[in-house]
């Protein structure tokens, strides 16, 4: 749709070019119509500010029977969550390819879920979840409840995990490193998950 | 000159700065260029913005900085490679390309006086006389891509085949080697080929296929060159191991013993790119971010890859095999020690005194 007719629509009566210099750059009222052309759902979750119109452009491929099963299970997320895991759900459709009906079996294995969230990410980023899950099998029963803390590098990527602990007396210290010694002699696989 | 047939067309207009007409390597272009439209402006931004694409030729003379290092990435071991702007830009068009995130400026740049660069290679390898010096020209184009119109490189390479310790490096996904291949003094100059996985070949736009780049590998042994292979991006994707060997069989055929050098990079990418970068299937994988602030596949992932790479290379070729880009921690899970402690690596990542 021309500008004009936009503007004749709306009752603003400027000629074109004067509009668009005051107003809108080309790539301004390019962003419009992209606006203008989402299908009513993805629109009115942009004017309710509940989505990016950027994302909204990027999901139309998500079919809007999948949409409404899986946006009220995320309604609970802050504006940056909603749009990191509506771009993680288009990711799983086109990595997986899947058709409209698989589509819909997705979201709504998602919007059953009690973990929405963990769900998507789960099935977005396998080995990486099963590396944080492999870490956790391997920590927790060693240092739970011990006041002790294990990190591994942020996303496994380096090669030097974290330890901290405090302690305020000598046989406080002698206990956790007592815990420590333990679960380096039992012996575990924490440096395989780096390499 | 031979002129590529691949050439023929791809180009639809001229420009040229004024102290750029006379130069050697224009000249030899006009025999090609000839019938094309050709306009004289003081600078780049005398294009007009409609010709502002891959279809126009902007040719001009050296640049300021003539040599430069090879920048490298944040937090990652460089290879201390040093870099020449001949060609900048390309329309090979391969999907993963991290130049769209550098490169602001469409036209492909001939930079078509090279005395400058070729004496600045000249004054450092005599201020370096006990190291190697691994110099390139594919950082920011195709080495070899325009180089049947320009012939630039047969000047680098007579150029600087008289020093030993210069190994003048031309990266390629063309088969563009003929044309170099009577050069009679071609000193260590060494030309390298990008490969991957021969089912990756829709994602390398206008390159040549695997097998013919090999072939040219073969033709440029056979004259007389060393020969390099880098497998970057390396991209994983279901039957990757088995289209990988593919390759690898393909440089079985080579004599192994010319090939200089064999890096590996797994795809990589800064996270403003990711939305320019085409859409598609191999980018929906697990990527993290590092610490140059580059998107990765997950570490041990990369491991994995890099581990089966040089165990099967090994079995090819005693060529050293280093990692592009890599992080410590990789290295260390790869090789046990980082490359300045492994004795086959050691040339190549030492430093030059630069200034």
């Amino acid at each position: 749709m021309r500008l004009s007719g936009f503007l004749e629509a709306e009752g603003i009566f400027l000629e074109e070019e004067e509009i668009r210099k005051y107003i809108f750059s080309d790539g301004g009222w390019q962003r419009v119509e992209k606006f203008r052309a989402l299908p009513p759902l993805l629109r009115s979750l942009v004017e309710e500010k509940k989505l990016d119109a950027k994302t909204a452009e990027k999901i139309q491929e998500i079919p809007e029977e999948a949409l409404q099963i899986l946006l009220p299970a995320l309604e609970s997320l802050s504006y940056s969550e909603h749009r990191i895991y509506v771009r993680m759900f288009l990711e799983l459709v086109k990595r997986e390819n899947l058709n409209k009906a698989d589509c819909i079996a997705l979201a709504e294995r998602i919007g059953t879920s009690q973990d929405p969230t963990g769900e998507i990410r789960k099935m977005r980023y396998p080995e990486l979840t099963g590396l944080e899950n492999r870490f956790k099998q391997i920590v927790e029963p060693a240092i739970k409840g011990t006041g002790i803390r294990i990190a591994p590098p942020p996303h496994f990527e380096g090669s030097r995990f974290t330890l901290e602990f405090q302690f305020e007396s000598p046989e406080q210290l002698n206990r956790k490193v007592f815990t420590l010694q333990q679960f380096i002699e039992k012996g575990n696989d924490l440096f395989s998950l780096l390499r | 000159m031979i002129s590529s047939p691949s050439l023929d067309n791809r180009f639809f207009q001229v420009y040229v700065t004024p102290e750029a007409i006379d130069l050697p390597a224009f000249q030899r272009a006009l025999r090609c260029l000839g019938n094309l439209p050709i306009t004289s402006v003081d600078t780049p931004e005398g294009v007009p913005l409609e010709h502002r694409n891959e279809r126009t030729l902007f040719v001009t003379s050296s640049r300021g900085q003539t040599v430069g290092e090879c920048p490298g990435s944040r937090g990652h071991i460089c290879c201390n490679y040093l870099t020449v702007d001949l060609y900048l830009g390309c329309t090979v068009g391969c999907t993963y390309c991290i130049m769209k995130s550098y490169l602001n400026y469409s036209p492909l740049t001939v930079y078509a006086d090279p005395q400058p660069s070729i004496q600045r290679i000249r004054s450092l390898a005599l201020k370096n006389p006990h190291r190697i010096l691994r110099v390139g020209t594919g950082e920011t184009g195709d080495s070899l891509l325009l180089d049947p119109l320009f012939d630039l490189s047969r000047e680098f390479i007579e150029g600087l085949s008289d020093l030993e310790n210069v190994r003048f490096e031309m990266k390629t996904k063309t088969t563009h080697v003929d044309h170099l291949l009577d050069i009679p003094r071609k000193g260590h100059s060494v030309i390298a080929f990008s490969l991957n996985a021969p089912d990756l070949q829709e994602e390398e736009g206008n390159s040549a296929p695997i097998a013919e780049r090999i072939a040219a590998a073969s033709r440029a042994s056979r004259a007389g060159y060393g020969v390099a292979f880098h497998f970057d991006p390396i991209i994983r994707f279901p039957g990757w191991k088995e289209s990988y060997t593919e390759t690898l069989n393909l440089i079985r055929t080579l004599p192994v013993d010319k090939i200089a050098w064999i890096s590996l990079g797994t795809i990589r990418y800064p996270p403003a790119l990711r939305d320019r970068l085409e859409d598609r299937r191999y980018l929906y994988d697990e990527f993290v971010p590092c610490r140059d602030g580059k998107y990765r596949y997950l570490q041990k992932t990369r491991v994995e890859i890099y581990r089966w790479f040089i165990s099967n290379l090994s079995q090819i070729t005693r060529a050293p095999v280093y990692l592009c880009m890599e992080s410590a921690a990789v290295w260390k899970a790869v090789y046990g020690a980082p490359p300045l402690k492994i004795g086959f690596l050691r040339d190549i990542f030492t430093r030059i005194k630069f200034e």
